[in-house]
């Protein structure tokens, strides 16, 4: 009965990975077969080179496993990242003064390798809003 | 090209729909798909994707699906579905649902960002869903591998007491140098002494009787909910408390 213990426990991606075996030199090198590590690719905020991609990775990730990520399972070239731990955003509540804070996250810095190039695409472009915007017209007076 | 396609969990259409020609025909017992890389051309395996040349551009939605209010998807891999798949097949399924939640994530992000409403969110609960079933799966067949192997498959565990003298199970793991040498350890589970009896016993007792007031707490509106509604049967007064997880 995997439905009902979904709903009840944390969400898989909010759930701490699973421990890697302690490396003893000699045996036999580990593999991970089903990573449970999630990355999100999000805008940069300010001007950046061609090469370089901004991620919101899982917070046990380091470095290596970013760039093996990406190389494995993409299938893109990585030269160099750079990760930190950003803290999260500061709320209040407009009317009273309960404060809280979003949680911590790391971000990741990718700068891809051969010459890759990665432009953000523009999903809300003025051409999709206001072809929507004629689907949705159209599908009222339907 | 209008084949009669019929997708097996529509779930996987969006992971499988960015390379035009491959499209998947699926018969009346789930384990048999027939891919179709060539409509004129069957390949029958056992399971398969294309690999996609798309980059980091698999990290969004496609392109006509890009500002649409409703995406159609379907239901989650059911565990019966995947005990019927070999491991080989599980693993590729895993990296399709990966790339499929991370897809997810990238777009929620996105629209939250544009302060547009984010279409069919529940499709994260069901990605998640699938791939929590897939890990069931893995575990049971790996469970069942080192029965053969060992005769016990689960770390043993033992109880220890912490630092105010509380007992608690504590699961056996691999450590990097033993238990005298780690300094962390040392200093949480120093050696028990005999004044803490005193306390322990009043601790003890205070946490029994919480458990014992819960317990009736729980039996007493069980029994409301049963005079209220009279239909119910034990197994939704357990789904109702949430207290019987397996």
């Amino acid at each position: 009965m995997a439905a009902r213990s979904v709903a009840s426990r944390l969400p898989l991606w909010k759930r701490r990975a699973p421990r890697y075996p302690v490396y003893w030199p000699g045996n036999p090198q580990t593999r991970v077969l089903l990573p449970q590590f999630w990355m999100k690719l999000v805008k940069p905020k300010k001007e950046v080179p061609p090469d370089r991609v901004h991620f919101i990775v899982h917070p046990e990730m380091s470095k290596f496993d970013i760039k093996q990520y990406l190389e494995k399972i993409y299938k893109v070239p990585v030269l160099n990242v750079k990760v930190s731990v950003r803290p999260g955003e500061d709320l209040k509540h407009p009317r009273g003064y309960e404060i809280w804070r979003e949680d911590d996250f790391k971000m990741a810095f990718v700068q891809l390798g051969e010459d890759c190039t990665f432009e953000f695409p523009d999903i809300f472009t003025v051409e999709l809003q206001n072809l929507r915007n004629r689907w949705r017209t159209t599908r009222s007076l339907l | 090209m209008a084949t009669a396609m019929k997708i097996i969990s529509p779930l996987m259409r969006n992971a499988i729909a960015f390379s035009s020609k491959v499209c998947i025909l699926a018969k009346q017992t789930h384990f048999k798909i027939n891919i179709v890389a060539n409509p004129l051309r069957v390949v029958t395996c056992a399971f398969h994707t294309s690999t996609s040349q798309r980059g980091l551009m698999e990290f969004f939605e496609e392109k006509n699906m890009w500002g649409e209010d409703k995406i159609k998807c379907g239901r989650p891999w059911r565990i019966d579905e995947l005990r019927l798949k070999s491991s080989e097949d599980l693993h590729k399924l895993w990296y399709v649902l990966l790339k499929e939640r991370n897809m997810l994530m990238t777009m929620e992000h996105e629209y939250v960002r544009e302060c547009e409403l984010f279409p069919s969110p529940e499709r994260m609960e069901k990605v998640e869903h699938s791939m929590e079933n897939l890990l069931e799966v893995i575990k049971e067949r790996d469970e069942a591998y080192n029965m053969l192997e060992h005769p016990q498959t689960k770390p043993e565990g033992r109880v220890v007491r912490n630092a105010l003298g509380i007992k608690y199970f504590r699961k056996c793991r691999e450590q990097a140098v033993p238990m005298h040498v780690n300094k962390t350890y040392r200093l949480l589970h120093p050696p028990y002494e005999k004044w803490k009896g005193k306390y322990l016993s009043l601790y003890y007792e205070k946490r029994r009787l919480e458990k014992r007031k819960a317990a009736k707490r729980e039996l007493r509106n069980r029994r409301k909910l049963q005079e209220k509604y009279p239909h119910l049967t034990e197994d939704d007064l357990d789904a109702a408390f949430d207290n019987k997880i397996q």
